[in-house]
């Protein structure tokens, strides 16, 4: 039983007289309690599918096309702004690659968390069953307004902005409680800061914390930990496996390295252009790995010392997604290259159970 | 033995911080950030020293001595021989000649407005006395060292990938054909495959010009992969220095212990990251813990490390680490991987 089915999936961007084509026909599905990866080069459009998922793509530019991401039986892209209230947050949270970015500096850290806290209070009120598509939030149909008024003229959002500070009194067991379960130390001191006074981990544990506030049953972790010490890495990864692990959440890990991806993925999807062209359990992966894409892309993980191993790494550069050629997106690239490769597309076929591949070399 | 290149003694840099403006009159101490202290190491010709550690534990800043963009508080720094703060003049240009740099960030070491021709010309136009035509052969022998022909002459930063850019910044490095390169993480700002094609360069080029490397990162497996020595940083201070086969084998700081375990790798049957014991965060450069740095993270800390510095003691031939108890790691390390 899938937590979350992603079928066809198709984005494009639309600049000026190009479409740029970065998710195309793409299937994932997630499980319950299962950590995913999802591991591609800058420019694959990875970032672009973890945010469809929560739907925060700003659209313009962005266009999906075609394709269901079918979450708990509800497709997430037949809802509106307003009825994605209920499912962002609350059932699905995200991570971002740059906590300092993701926090607001002019208030407290516990000002932000007891915000979070607060609107799951509140939607808990409301009971998401009983109304599912309904909201409290008075109804703007936003569509040339949007850019005039938008938010500003909610009016729960302006009591909220002022009622802002009294959250972190209002929760503050709560808050403490949640910063606990990240392992941040000395909790009920931290409350009182600004995210400036603290490090790049501890913010990352913040954004952790926000997120976990909800008890989301699904997780994306858009590069969590990149801009993070490698020490500090260690620890962030592991809190999410222990949360995991303690809450029941599932994950999806967005990363550009394979090695963090062995390190806690269950299973792994290398996308490549816009497209997954392989997937498999984590142990398939990096016992066979099939696609010569994600062969060379084993071989550049720099390993051995000096002069044991050569590195080639892979000539040219990620192709431009302009338009959808009817060819391997690879074959420009590609060491084992075919001449069919250039004259269609090869099938997304499963080689066994669990292993999927996209390339001529196993027809 | 090659001979010695670069030596540091004693290295030492505090940069001063203002004090708040409402409180002058109430304190007057300076307080500093001690960005490095007390440094000292060497390197040899045609070799390669990997500098490692975390952000902020002072590996930019000790570049950028080297490179006298900066003035060190204390210490001295020698170049074959010569003591680097008395160069003046005509010989400082021949000095800039033989030690060069790469930046991080490949978007902007070049300037956006100048042609690629151009900023490869700008050092060699600079510092040596060559006529235009010769100057034009030398940017497009040592573009084509890096692998990068001469279409690229008359473009602009904006129409090259990452990956050009930054080998654009190798070529001018090279350009003066210098005896060492300073490698400030160089391919940080990379993807995967195009930094396997760097550090294949990097080698390549080494054999090529008899070129000594100090390659400055933050990624031990990287570390690993290029150097002969490494030298492992932790909050301005030399932790472990040592042959990296001695290193990366048998580290004895337990700092370098944590860093080795909590780098992930490619190999999902021996997962060790989630078993890491290190805690806690690098501390402030400006309030150092007193005695060893590490004490507030270290699993082996006692009461000493907390009131006396550590000294470098030798574990090994030409290993070095800073720690009172260098026995304790002893057993620790034939378990690692």
């Amino acid at each position: 039983m899938s937590l979350i089915e992603i079928s066809n999936l198709s984005i494009i961007y639309k600049l000026g007289l190009q479409n740029i084509h970065a998710v195309q026909s793409l299937n994932l599905n997630i499980k319950k309690n299962e950590l995913v990866a999802v591991v591609g080069e800058s420019g694959c459009g990875k970032s672009t599918l973890a945010l469809s998922i929560i739907g925060l793509l700003t659209t313009p530019p962005a266009q999906i096309t075609n394709g269901k991401i079918i979450y708990k039986e509800t497709n997430l892209l037949n809802l509106d702004n307003n009825q994605f209230l209920n499912f962002r947050g609350t059932e699905i949270a995200m991570i971002f690659q740059q906590p300092m970015t993701s926090l607001n500096p002019s208030y407290k850290i516990g000002e932000q968390i007891g915000e979070a806290i607060d609107i799951k209070e509140q939607r808990s009120d409301s009971s998401i069953l009983s109304n599912k598509y309904e909201t409290n939030q008075p109804d703007f149909k936003y569509s040339k307004n949007k850019f005039l008024f938008g938010n500003l003229l909610s009016l729960s959002n302006l009591k909220r902005v002022s009622n802002r500070k009294s959250f972190s009194e209002l929760y503050k067991k709560e808050i403490v409680e949640i910063l606990k379960l990240v392992r941040i130390p000395d909790p009920s001191e931290i409350v009182n800061r600004y995210p400036h006074e603290l490090s790049g981990g501890m913010m990352q544990r913040v954004m952790i914390a926000m997120a976990l506030s909800q008890k989301p049953s699904l997780l994306i972790a858009d590069e969590p930990t990149t801009s993070l010490d490698v020490t500090t890495q260690a620890q962030i990864l592991r809190l999410m496996k222990d949360l995991m692990n303690e809450i029941g959440t599932s994950i999806l890990l967005i990363t550009h390295d394979l090695s963090i991806a062995a390190e806690i993925a269950d299973r792994i999807n290398v996308m490549y252009g816009g497209q997954l062209i392989e997937e498999s359990t984590i142990y398939d992966l990096f016992s066979k790995p099939l696609h010569p894409y994600t062969q060379s892309l084993l071989n550049c993980i720099p390993s051995g010392f000096k002069g044991e191993k050569i590195m080639k790494g892979i000539p040219g550069s990620v192709p431009l997604l302009h338009k959808i050629k009817n060819e391997c997106q690879f074959a420009g690239r590609c060491s084992k290259v075919m001449p069919k490769c250039s004259e269609s597309k090869p099938d997304y076929l499963s080689i066994s159970k669990n292993h999927k591949v996209g390339c001529f070399l196993y027809e | 033995m090659s001979k010695t290149l670069l030596e540091l003694i004693n290295i030492v840099k505090h940069f001063p911080i203002k004090n708040n403006f409402y409180i002058p009159y109430i304190s007057t101490s300076k307080t500093f950030i001690q960005a490095v202290d007390d440094v000292t190491l060497n390197i040899s010709e045609g070799e390669t020293l990997a500098v490692v550690g975390e952000s902020g534990c002072g590996k930019t800043t000790i570049a950028r001595i080297i490179m006298k963009f900066l003035k060190p508080t204390k210490g001295i720094i020698k170049f074959n021989n010569m003591d680097v703060s008395k160069i003046k003049g005509k010989n400082l240009k021949e000095l800039r000649s033989n030690i060069q740099m790469v930046f991080q960030d490949p978007d902007s070491s070049l300037d956006p407005r100048i042609k690629i021709i151009n900023s490869v010309k700008e050092p060699i136009s600079e510092l040596t006395n060559f006529s235009k035509s010769e100057i034009k052969q030398k940017v497009i022998s040592s573009l084509k060292s890096v692998g990068l022909n001469d279409e690229f002459l008359y473009r602009y930063p904006n129409q090259l990938s990452g990956g050009q850019k930054q080998r654009v910044s190798i070529a001018r490095a090279i350009s003066l054909q210098p005896k060492l390169i300073i490698l400030d993480e160089p391919t940080s700002a990379l993807d995967v495959s195009v930094q396997a094609q760097i550090l294949e360069l990097l080698i390549d080029l080494q054999k090529k010009f008899n070129l000594s490397y100090i390659f400055i990162t933050h990624n031990i497996a990287v570390a690993q992969y290029i150097a002969d020595k490494i030298v492992v940083m932790y909050s301005g201070k030399i932790v472990e220095i040592g042959n990296v086969n001695q290193v990366m084998t048998h580290p004895r700081h337990p700092y370098t212990i944590a860093l080795i375990s909590s780098t992930p790798k490619p190999n999902p049957w021996k997962r060790k990251i989630l078993k890491t014991e290190i805690i806690g965060e690098v501390p402030s450069a400006i309030n150092p813990p007193s005695g060893c740095r590490f004490n507030n993270r270290c699993l082996y800390v006692e009461d000493i490390c907390y009131s006396k510095i550590p000294k470098m003691i030798e574990t090994d031939k030409n290993h070095l680490i800073a720690c009172h108890f260098p026995e304790k790691t002893l057993n620790i390390t034939k378990n690692l991987d």
